[in-house]
């Protein structure tokens, strides 16, 4: 048994598609929720000096490699769009593959960085009950929130491209590709800032 | 709406890489110089996430109310961050000053302006080490904020302990003969009439509604010693009192009989009978060295 | 303005041709359909305040009588007491109050109301339900783990809510946590359901100033509630790290800062109760139009003043932390916009009083609710004054003054609103009249006790009784008022027992009630048009054509004393 698509979907009173429009409002409310951890993590940040230390331990190399691959994804992306505008269905399911594919390198270069932050990070000590626990200071807690969050929503993107990707093959939903684009460059814009708040700025 | 001139999104990409070529070069070769930070590393984020909006997005060519509804984003983020920050930037009041602490120190640093962070990492080792094991913190709706958590000595309550530990006519040593099963009944009965809330008993657990009315804790030696309290209530005449049995068997069936002086009357009267004081004396007293 | 080349095949729109075979599942279970949804959202809220009110039974008979075993519960402990309160207050606002007014209101309404065949996101409406239910078997589940439910008050203030040792309930906490977290994330995407129908599925010639008044607050709603939880979402999520000891965000001990999650949870708080006001007064305006048989007052007014206050309810927030330590330059200003916020909720308020001045007033149920509302409500948000003012509010934070204001603003939106309704659009979901007598004793019965238990609370607060206190018999200057407190329980227990003739007249309608007609209120909004118990796809004998805005009652020249909103002249 099919979904049938109701004729409500169909509709356009303000002239924007529907799935285009719905994707505005994911975007708003994904840009609050990042937002807010971000003025959090600036609080803190601007409040204390010290903090300088504890983000000199981020690698650099690895965040600057990690904000071509998403730049380069999202060109792929976009890319795609504009070759079903064209006609050409192939590639851009190719060009959507290489978006999921940047997606996967960045999950491994992130994946490295957390190896080898969350054992050397960790502040290890004895609790109340005489347990030994190990904390993250303040700006690790950050940086893992905010990274970890970031890191979830690629994943889940990657997931819909590639869902996406499937009815492109088919000739079926073609303007999901511009929506999931939209979706994605706003990941891609959320990166750009957490690569100079927790990376750059020390 | 669903045609539409792409715009060249090869320039764009080569463009956004220039820009971040720029940005990550701007702060390695000036890292001391903060204005040239902030404009390749911010500013350059944001014409970049411009950019991508702009092109890649299409927000460029889409109605105008959707850059209206980012707008709005923007500004209820900014009105957070201005009204929150006389709050979290605060480093120090009226009665109180602020650590720079970060939650850890570490023993080096590879970068030259973390310097300042080893000082203070520095000034908050030694206190770490008493902090390390309790990381309990101190609770923030205070009258007066203890910002300076590392301090063991703000996770006690000292103010109501005496001066002077005078010697006193009554007997001070530790009960042996008392019943242990009396003092765990006592030990039940501070949890469940709710005395651990205001006096501490574990220099590590503080008792926050204590250390707002100035309770006297009962750590250390304190069974036997000399007090001065006022009789009936605060601000009548000042008596010297011992730290006995009939006191402490007054002070909890009738809290309000004396004050101690320097504390803000606040115990309750909870209904006790006399087996439950007596188990509480032989447990508070246990705890005396 | 369909879509173009790109779309490639699409498949066939509903209502064309291909019937499918439905199984029990599919139409009732796993429905994508969005009245079926709205069933499923209002049958839980409903099922959901049962529970918190059962815990308000729990704990107002514990107040009235300290020590004693309560009826169906047991002795009721300063633990129990705390898990009780905190719990009635989550339960209420989000598993009651949200669902039944946003999700169920809006998934029933919306559709109908634009012309439309269903949302246009039903896939995600689906998602969204279930993951809300999951919701509701987290936050119930929280009650039968060891240590029991939290207890840390629903604003949940670290480190009360971050260290298990103070709480005494490490598993509660985490599961209440994170059984807001999914209420939040099915809110989310209802809300882009909401919007993105009304701004965009309308029916030909429905243009925005002819979109009911219930719809536009539904969706000014979710846009708040947006815009709001983000930062709290992102708080909620530190919370949780710190549960696990993994970080120190609200920890001063390892450099965090407690009061940050006062200023996240406020900010997304008060927005908030705007959230859960706007679609409850906006059933009002929907309702006194009907039976006054009179247009709405100001159909601008009323719309712009709820933009402005869901505008400024952004910029109120720390009302609610005046005596917390905040800096006290803010609590200037935020006293200023506090007053400020009064100002557009009041014109609201004239504006239907105007709209009942010389109408043809009809005193069926639903309008004795909406009456009710703005009654009720209008001592709820005068007492706020006294609480936004920071001179009064340093005397009566804390006290239940608070709770008595919130109570007078709270009853009237999750249940006098609700009622109202419910009340309004039973025929139109189930084809029966509800009985009028049934209905007029469940008002009464209703809104008398809650009148008499609420404003007993005032004197109660001004003498200085303290929230969250389980006994205040050991209080001595508190003691004597004792008296009042089993008055305001019995009142409790006479308003529980009346709604028992709701849950009758509800099952007895739906068995043997009046058969309903089509428009059984006469009233010109769309949803009128189709047939009793809508079916799937709505308009089945075609989409109606719109004309004029929704409140054209007892124009002049004409015969008719309605005049609905498809009807071209």
């Amino acid at each position: 048994m099919s979904f049938e698509v109701p004729v409500a979907t169909t509709r356009s009173s303000t002239g924007i598609p529907t799935g285009r429009l719905g994707m505005w409002w994911v975007v708003a409310s994904e840009v609050v929720i990042f937002g807010g951890l971000i003025v959090c993590y600036l609080l803190f940040r601007l409040g204390n000096d010290g903090w300088g230390g504890e983000a000199s331990f981020t690698i650099v190399p690895a965040g600057a490699l990690n904000t071509f691959v998403l730049l380069t994804s999202s060109y792929f992306v976009v890319k795609a769009h504009k070759l079903i505008g064209e006609g050409d269905r192939e590639e851009a399911f190719k060009y959507l593959w290489y978006t999921i594919a940047c997606a996967g390198i960045f999950l491994l270069v992130k994946t490295y960085e957390y190896t080898t932050e969350i054992t050397e990070m960790m502040h290890h000590h004895t609790n109340e009950d005489g347990h030994m626990i190990g904390t993250f200071p303040v700006f690790w807690g950050f940086y893992f929130a905010a990274t970890g969050l970031h890191a979830l929503h690629v994943i889940g993107g990657a997931v819909v491209i590639g869902i996406v990707s499937f009815g492109v093959k088919k000739g079926e939903n073609l303007q999901r590709v511009e929506y999931v684009g939209i979706y994605w460059h706003f990941v891609d814009a959320v990166w750009i800032f957490l690569f100079p708040l927790f990376y750059i700025a020390k | 709406m669903s045609e539409h001139t792409h715009p060249d999104y090869w320039k764009i990409y080569k463009w956004l890489l220039v820009l971040f070529a720029v940005s990550v070069l701007g702060p390695w070769l000036f890292p001391d110089v903060k204005v040239i930070v902030l404009l390749t590393a911010f500013g350059i984020a944001v014409v970049k996430a411009l950019l991508v909006a702009a092109n890649f997005m299409h927000l460029n060519v889409e109605r105008k109310y959707i850059w209206h509804l980012f707008l709005i984003c923007l500004v209820f983020l900014f009105v957070l961050f201005a009204a929150v920050a006389p709050d979290v930037l605060n480093n120090e009041g009226h009665n109180w000053k602020g650590d720079d602490f970060t939650g850890v120190s570490r023993p080096e640093s590879h970068h030259e302006s973390t310097h300042a962070a080893a000082t203070t990492s520095e000034k908050t080792k030694p206190t770490l080490e008493e902090n390390v094991n309790a990381p309990k913190p101190v609770p923030a709706v205070e009258p007066e904020p203890e910002k300076v958590p590392s301090k063991e000595v703000a996770l006690v309550v000292p103010k109501a302990q005496p001066q002077k530990p005078a010697p006193s006519r009554e007997t001070t040593k530790k009960p042996t003969q008392v019943d242990p099963s009396l003092i765990a009944a006592g030990k039940a009965l501070f949890q469940t009439k709710i005395c651990f809330t205001c006096h501490q008993v574990d220099p590590k657990i503080p008792s926050p509604a204590g250390s707002a009315l100035k309770a006297p804790g009962f750590i250390g030696k304190f069974w036997g010693t000399e007090r001065e309290v006022h009789v009936g209530v605060l601000g009548g005449p000042i008596e010297k009192i011992t730290m006995n049995e009939a006191y402490f068997l007054e002070s909890v069936e009738k809290p309000m009989a004396k004050i101690l002086k320097g504390s803000i009357p606040g115990m309750a009267p909870l209904p006790t009978t006399l087996e439950e004081r007596k188990a509480l004396m032989a447990y508070v007293r246990s705890l005396s060295e | 303005m369909t879509q173009k080349k790109k779309t490639g095949t699409r498949k066939a729109p509903a209502g064309h041709t291909s019937h499918h075979e439905e199984s029990f599942w599919s139409k009732y279970v796993f429905s994508t359909n969005h009245f079926v949804i709205a069933l499923q959202y209002t049958i839980t809220g409903v099922f959901m305040a049962l529970i918190g009110g059962y815990m308000a039974y729990v704990f107002r008979m514990q107040l009235a009588f300290p020590g004693e075993a309560v009826p169906g519960f047991g002795i009721v402990g300063p633990g129990e007491y705390n898990n009780m309160v905190t719990n009635h207050g989550t339960i209420m606002i989000f598993w009651v109050a949200m669902p039944v007014l946003i999700a169920g209101f809006g998934n029933f309404c919306i559709p109908l109301m634009i012309g439309a065949d269903d949302m246009v996101f039903p896939r995600l409406n689906r998602l969204s339900y279930q993951i809300f239910l999951l919701s509701c078997v987290v936050i119930i589940a929280s009650q039968f783990v060891p240590g029991g439910g939290f207890g840390g008050a629903w604003t949940a203030y670290p480190p009360l809510s971050s260290e298990a040792g103070y709480s005494l309930t490490k598993w509660g906490q985490t599961l209440w946590l994170l059984g807001v977290a999914l209420e939040f994330v099915a809110f989310l995407m209802g809300g882009i359901n909401f919007i993105t129908t009304t701004m965009n599925a309308r029916v030909k010639g429905m243009k925005m100033y002819d979109i009911p008044i219930v719809v536009w607050f539904i969706v000014i709603a979710s846009i708040l509630f947006m815009l709001s939880v983000g930062p709290l979402i992102a708080g909620a999520v530190m919370l949780l790290l710190d549960q696990f000891h993994v970080t120190g965000f609200y920890n001063p001990a390892l450099g965090g800062e407690p009061l940050l999650w006062q200023h996240l949870f406020w900010f997304f708080g008060h927005p908030e109760v705007y959230v859960v006001l706007l679609p409850a007064i906006g059933v009002c305006a929907d309702i006194i139009p009907v039976f006054a048989r009179k247009k709405l007052f100001a159909y601008k007014i009323v719309l712009w003043t709820a933009i402005a206050t869901g505008a400024l309810s952004f910029v109120v927030w720390a009302h609610h932390q005046f005596v917390a330590g905040i800096d006290p330059r803010m609590a200037h200003i935020f006293t200023v916009t506090t007053l400020l916020i009064s100002i557009p909720i009041a014109e609201m308020v004239f504006v239907y009083i105007a709209t009942l001045y010389g109408g043809s007033i009809e005193f069926k149920t639903p309008m004795l609710w909406a009456l009710a509302f703005i009654a009720e409500f209008l001592i709820g948000g005068c007492t706020g004054i006294y609480l936004g003012s920071t001179g009064t509010d340093i005397y009566f934070h804390d006290t239940y003054f608070v709770v008595a204001h919130f109570h007078f603003t709270f009853v009237p939106i999750s249940i006098i609103a609700v009622f109202a309704g419910i009340t309004y659009w039973f025929p139109k979901a189930s084809g029966r009249m509800l009985n009028e007598t049934l209905g007029k004793i469940h008002f009464w019965g209703t809104v008398i006790p809650f009148t008499f238990m609420f404003l007993a609370m005032f004197p109660l607060g001004m003498a200085g009784q303290h929230r969250r206190t389980s006994d205040y018999t050991i209080f001595p200057e508190l003691a004597g008022w004792q008296d009042w407190r089993v008055i305001i329980t019995y009142c409790l227990l006479i308003m529980i027992a009346f709604q028992f003739v709701f849950f009758w007249n509800v099952i007895w309608s739906l068995k043997s009630g009046k058969k309903a007609e089509k428009n059984p209120w006469r009233a010109n909004t769309l949803e009128w048009l189709v047939p009793n118990v809508p079916p799937h796809g709505n308009f089945t004998d075609g989409f109606p054509e719109v004309y004029r805005g929704p409140y054209e009652y007892s124009t002049p020249g004409r015969k008719e004393d309605y005049w609905p909103q498809n009807v071209p002249d």
